[in-house]
């Protein structure tokens, strides 16, 4: 899986957002409001990537949350993603 | 038609096929070196007008048929806001206005009042004058300075000068005037919308950049107002009063 549309990821006084770039814009105007972790998901998505892949990399940086803990909190944002038509698979 | 302007303390070498741009770039004129080249080609001015079709369709209303000669100015200004970039220089769709040397922008989507408001600082403020009344150019350093320059709209208000900018104001239509202080985060959305963005990641990134150094050194503004001359009075008494108490000198 990967973002439907390129994003740029911006961070300003610890806040960080997520634009879409170039002719898709016209398909998504707004941006995404992220946490870090969230962030580094739309990061890993640039590439085509797995759910397997993502989950090891969130758990090796995120070690104070279970695996189980990780993997629900990226199915949560990978569903909202996919609403918003921004994720394909 | 080849010549030189210099925008932003920029000079720019323009290669036209039409005379159009050179028209409306008459008051920037230069001899100086040409510190880049932008030279639009026949595929830049069909994206030009791709561009218009579709925003007239998100818009839900019909395209206007420009004529390729028009579309092209609005190429050239698309390739120079990308180059600018590299001289941490963003173009922003907003009024410019400025009393003596302190100057503020505007910023609102088309069709809320940002040319009706800076009508009432022109007819009201004393010393005001338009620096760019559509899209100004922004450098971003230590401080800000907004810049004229050949594309002012419909309407052509634009001065060949660049001034201290204080403030950003995001402007939207009410029954009353009320103006106060936002957050760089409460606004991002339409600063973003407001500002122009590249067509390629590094580029965005690069703009997103620029966004974040300047609503973070400059302060920012939401401007509720009517078309009254109040309007203009409510919004130069905050703004002035803030820019001297901090101390934009």
């Amino acid at each position: 899986m990967k973002l439907a549309v390129e994003m740029a990821v911006m961070e300003v006084d610890g806040e960080i957002s997520a634009v879409a770039v170039g002719g898709d814009s016209a398909k998504f105007h707004g941006m995404l409001r992220l946490n870090q972790s969230a962030a580094d998901i739309i990061r890993m998505l640039a590439d085509d990537t797995t759910f397997e892949q993502m989950h090891r990399t969130l758990c090796e940086a995120y070690t104070d949350s279970t695996p189980d803990e990780v993997a629900g909190l990226l199915s949560d944002f990978l569903a909202q993603l996919k609403k918003e038509g921004l994720l394909t698979e | 038609m080849e010549f030189k302007i210099r925008l932003a303390d920029v000079n720019i070498a323009v290669s036209s096929i039409y005379d159009d741009v050179y028209r409306l770039c008459r008051d920037y004129l230069t001899d100086g070196a040409p510190d880049f080249c932008v030279s639009p080609a026949p595929a830049d001015i069909a994206r030009e007008r791709v561009k218009n079709m579709r925003e007239a369709g998100t818009e839900g209303i019909s395209p206007a048929d420009y004529p390729d000669a028009y579309l092209e100015t609005l190429a050239v200004y698309r390739r120079i806001a990308a180059e600018m970039l590299r001289y941490d220089t963003l173009l922003m769709h907003g009024a410019a206005v400025a009393v003596k040397d302190k100057a503020w922008i505007f910023t609102a989507p088309s069709g809320t009042g940002k040319t009706t408001h800076i009508r009432l600082w022109l007819g009201n403020i004393a010393g005001s004058y338009v620096v760019n009344g559509d899209k100004p150019l922004i450098r971003v350093g230590e401080d800000a300075t907004v810049y004229g320059t050949p594309w002012a709209g419909k309407e052509g208000m634009q001065k060949n000068t660049g001034v201290k900018l204080c403030g950003i104001v995001f402007l939207e239509r009410g029954a009353e005037n009320r103006i106060g202080r936002t957050t760089l985060s409460q606004s991002l959305p339409v600063f973003i919308q407001q500002c122009y963005r590249p067509d390629d990641k590094s580029g965005m990134e690069k703009a997103l950049a620029l966004i974040g150094k300047l609503g973070s050194r400059i302060p920012l503004y939401r401007l509720q107002c009517n078309m009254l001359p109040e309007a203009a009075f409510t919004a130069f008494q905050t703004l002035h009063a803030d820019t001297e108490q901090e101390g934009y000198e």
